[in-house]
């Protein structure tokens, strides 16, 4: 389990985050949803470790997150970004083998190759291995980044759940892409993983996500099981925009549109 | 990697045979082994042996560390900088290290005339690793806030502060006289002629250790490639790597310096070429760029001391010479990547 | 002057450098048929010694007499490298002050070659003193003492011819030019010497070395004669570019066309010939006296 207890965080005297209490359970999908300037961010990378909170704590399968040595959090947790750029010209399968960096020591080298081919074979990106980082589409890099992650929280050196954390992973990606990235984050969901993803779009969050939580004005409106959150009401007061809650025609998940 | 190791034995060889004065390889080892209390192998002049020990071999020896360092630090800086382009040059190190030198050149005669000019001369080399490393510490101290170092912003104050130190070099120049002229071109040029063995030894393991400490930075490197934020996620200990490679390149760079003055385009151009021929993996590329740029130096220091006998050339207008276009072909073809 | 000592074993050789002249063996030097003179000079010097044959090596100043030319020359005096003059296996190096840079001076010095150091200070008696300390150094101490003597009645004779000449013509020097400001001689120079010795006085003063003038300070200089070493001539673009210059277009030099193009080496390098040089001056700034030189 991933908790944030009571979270406060401040930039230069404007409050980012009020007394936030939220949770990322092992073996599902939670995702945070809200305008921009929400807070949405600052709340992933102060679950992630990379920002410290003023005030509140976060525990990490019940340890304090600031207290853990940074490997061990790195086996137990990792972020994939929006979006990466790399200047080197490292082929995809040395990207993803830069995942396993906190295993050095603890798991062979056949070992983690195994893991990053396994981890490119999850996202659909086997092929791409041996092709240069750069020369890839955003979406293949996205795809191998992903697999990065997933490499990087692999392995059986370890009884803990992982966490992965991803921060508007689908930005800047096409449609095919956006739901390739998601269905991943999911299938690694039902293996136990706990899954915190910040999505912008309501429709992704209602198709993958299991929990929803939506802040405004670094405040949780609300958080909960997707069916109870995903109402118009509810994410007319989040978004200001007025909304039409649908059943989805091909799935049972909420669908919603827009009707201004 | 055997054949940067090739390379490397292959350039000693070339280098400590040829010169002013030809020693062939039999005549090297009967040197080496006279030398180590060996019986003589074969057969060799007094003047060879004098030449080898006492010029050749602490010069090639000063080549081979002040390369491997160099392109060490050159490697480690592009990799912090998260570009290929970067340079210890542009955080400040050498046009520091040049300034105090040349500080200490023209004002010395003026306000430390009192002093025996042999204490003068010793103080140079300090005053140049101290000009190297204060330099780093003023851009590092702007590039810093809340324990954290902006790259950025880091890059940024290298290059205004590398604008003022030229400025600065510029009315030293105007403000020296003749002799003083001469010896600040000398030290803008790089050579590596005039090292003595207490020289070397004294410098050896302020120009090996932090070079080799570097390569022990090769995983985190690899990470910060990432980006910050990635690099920490990954569990690297990025501020800490930042502040090492920095502390590291300083004292390398500015010791090479201090001994030869600025050899311009090595920490540039060999981790481009180490990384064409091994790849991006700093765990690989490091250490070959360690033992290239070791090999390339001593190759352009025999070039620069026998092409124009009996004067030498200044091997930092060699390398110039050499680097400047590669790096411009480098620029073009990373505009062209970049375009396609 | 990159690699100079760190730490005092190596001070203690260059301290060792200027201890040297005093110290060098006397007795043995007879011996030494190997070697390498740094400085035109001193050079000079050994020739007028008849020592030439013990001559392995010159530098590049080193440019009189002409036969000095078969010899193998290793590079300019302030820009020596080492293994070049190793390479003559010489076994003893004259070297001339000034000569550079000191690192290669000190691992010269560390081989074990006997190193004896010249000074050189702009004027008579520090040609004098040249040559005595080159004749000591190559054991000739007898040849030396004439030599000496020789220089010394010429620049009396010359002496005694100047001494009763009341207008001191002011000359400006100029070491080089082209686009930039011309470079002139200031206090403590060889060229200044070179005046004083002829009669003449330095048409700029107030400075020490060679320093570009702003073409102000020139003009406001007024020189009666201009002197240009033989090597600034042609970057100065000639001499009639020279009396072109608008700083000097109105100067008395100009107007009666006085320009004195000499020798560098003869004018400035204060060796044996240096009466003969200051003579010739004297000439061309004093044409009343019909000095033949």
């Amino acid at each position: 389990m991933l908790t944030a207890h009571n979270i406060s965080f401040a930039r230069r005297g404007t409050p980012i985050l009020t007394d936030v209490t939220t949770e990322v359970k092992p073996g599902a999908v939670t995702a945070l949803i809200g305008p921009n300037g929400a807070g949405k961010s600052t709340l992933l990378h102060i679950l992630s470790g990379a920002i410290q909170p003023d005030h509140g704590t976060v525990l990490l399968n019940g340890l304090r997150l600031a207290a853990l040595p940074r490997k061990a959090l790195a086996r137990q947790r990792a972020v994939l970004p929006q979006s990466s750029t790399i200047s080197f010209p490292f082929t995809a399968l040395q990207v993803v083998l830069m995942g396993r960096g906190a295993h050095a020591g603890v798991t062979t080298r056949t070992e983690d190759m195994a893991i990053a081919q396994e981890a490119l074979r999850m996202t659909g990106a086997e092929a791409l291995a041996d092709r240069p980082f750069t020369s890839l589409s955003g979406g293949e890099q996205q795809r191998v980044q992903l697999a990065r992650v997933i490499a990087q929280i692999s392995g059986a050196d370890q009884d803990e759940p992982r966490f992965l954390l991803l921060d508007e992973p689908t930005n800047h990606l096409d449609l095919s892409h956006q739901l390739k990235i998601l269905r991943v984050a999911r299938a690694l969901s039902r293996r136990g993983v706990g899954v915190f993803a910040v999505l912008h779009d309501p429709n992704l969050a209602a198709m993958f996500a299991d929990t929803v939580i939506i802040m405004t004005k670094g405040h949780v409106l609300t958080q909960g099981p997707t069916h109870a959150v995903l109402r118009a009401e509810i994410i007319e007061e989040a978004l200001g925009v007025r909304v039409i809650v649908q059943r989805h025609p091909a799935f049972d998940v909420p669908h919603i549109v827009p009707v201004e | 990697m055997l054949m940067l190791g090739f390379l490397l034995v292959a350039s000693f060889i070339f280098s400590a045979g040829l010169g002013a004065v030809q020693i062939p390889p039999s005549a090297i080892l009967s040197v080496l082994c006279g030398a180590l209390g060996l019986p003589p192998l074969g057969q060799h002049t007094a003047l060879q042996a004098t030449v080898l020990i006492s010029i050749r071999l602490p010069r090639i020896l000063l080549g081979l560390m002040v390369g491997a360092s160099l392109s060490a630090a050159g490697a480690a800086t592009q990799g912090m900088f998260r570009n290929p382009l970067a340079d210890p040059g542009l955080i400040g190190i050498s046009s520091g290290a040049a300034l105090a030198a040349g500080l200490l050149i023209v004002l010395g005669d003026r306000f430390l005339a009192h002093l025996p000019s042999d204490y003068r001369a010793a103080m140079l080399p300090v005053a140049a690793f101290l000009g190297g490393i204060v330099t780093t510490g003023i851009v590092y101290r702007l590039a810093s806030r809340d324990g954290r170092t902006h790259v950025t912003t880091m890059l940024l104050a290298g290059v205004a502060l590398n604008a003022g130190i030229g400025a600065a070099l510029g009315l030293l120049i105007f403000l020296s006289n003749d002799q003083s002229l001469r010896d600040l071109n000398f030290w803008l040029l790089g050579s590596l002629s005039g090292v003595t063995w207490p020289n070397l030894l004294v410098a050896a393991p302020l120009l090996i250790l932090p070079a080799l400490l570097l390569l022990r930075l090769a995983g985190p490197l690899n990470g910060l490639l990432l980006g910050e934020t990635e690099a920490f996620h990954l569990g690297f200990a990025v501020e800490n790597t930042k502040r090492a490679v920095t502390v590291l390149t300083a004292l390398t760079v500015g010791t090479a310096v201090a001994l030869t003055g600025v050899i311009g385009f090595v920490s540039l151009v060999v981790p481009h070429i180490a990384r064409q021929l091994v790849g991006p993996d700093h765990r690989v590329m490091m250490p070959a760029a360690l033992l290239l740029g070791a090999s390339l130096l001593t190759l352009a220091d025999l070039l620069a001391r026998t092409l124009a006998l009996p004067q030498e050339i200044p091997i930092g207008i060699l390398t110039s010479a050499v680097g400047a276009p590669f790096f411009l072909i480098q620029l073009l073809r990373h505009r062209a990547a970049a375009q396609s | 002057m990159r690699a100079l000592p760190l730490l005092s074993p190596a001070l203690l050789s260059g301290s060792m450098l200027a201890g040297f002249v005093l110290t060098a063996p006397l007795s043995a030097a007879q011996a030494q048929t190997h070697i390498v003179s740094v400085g035109g000079a001193l050079t000079e010097i050994i020739y007028d010694l008849h020592q030439e044959d013990r001559l392995v090596g010159i530098d590049s100043t080193s440019n009189y007499p002409d036969a000095v030319k078969r010899l193998p020359d290793i590079g300019y005096m302030r820009r020596l490298a080492a293994e070049p003059i190793l390479a003559l296996n010489p076994d003893l190096l004259l070297i001339e002050e000034g000569s550079g840079p000191p690192a290669v001076l000190t691992q010269l010095h560390a081989t074990g070659v006997t190193m004896i150091m010249i000074p050189d200070t702009p004027g008579l008696p520090g040609v004098v003193d040249k040559i005595h300390k080159v004749s000591a150094a190559l054991g000739q101490t007898a040849a030396g003492d004439a030599l000496a003597a020789q220089v010394e009645s010429a620049g009396q004779i010359l002496a005694a011819r100047l001494a009763h000449v009341q207008n001191r013509p002011k000359v400006l020097v100029l070491m080089s030019g082209g686009k930039g400001n011309v470079l002139a001689a200031g206090d403590g120079t060889a060229a200044q010497a070179i005046i004083d010795l002829a009669g003449g006085q330095n048409a700029v003063a107030g400075f020490s070395g060679y320093k570009p003038l702003t073409p102000e300070i020139v003009a406001a200089s007024a020189p009666d004669v201009i002197l240009i070493p033989d090597f600034a001539l042609a970057g100065l673009g000639g001499e009639k570019a020279v009396l072109d210059l608008p700083d000097l277009a109105g100067s008395p030099a100009a107007q009666n066309k006085r320009v004195v193009v000499m020798e560098g080496m003869l004018l400035l390098g204060f060796g044996p010939r240096t009466p003969l040089a200051a003579t010739d001056l004297a000439a061309a700034l004093h044409p009343e006296l019909h000095l033949t030189p």
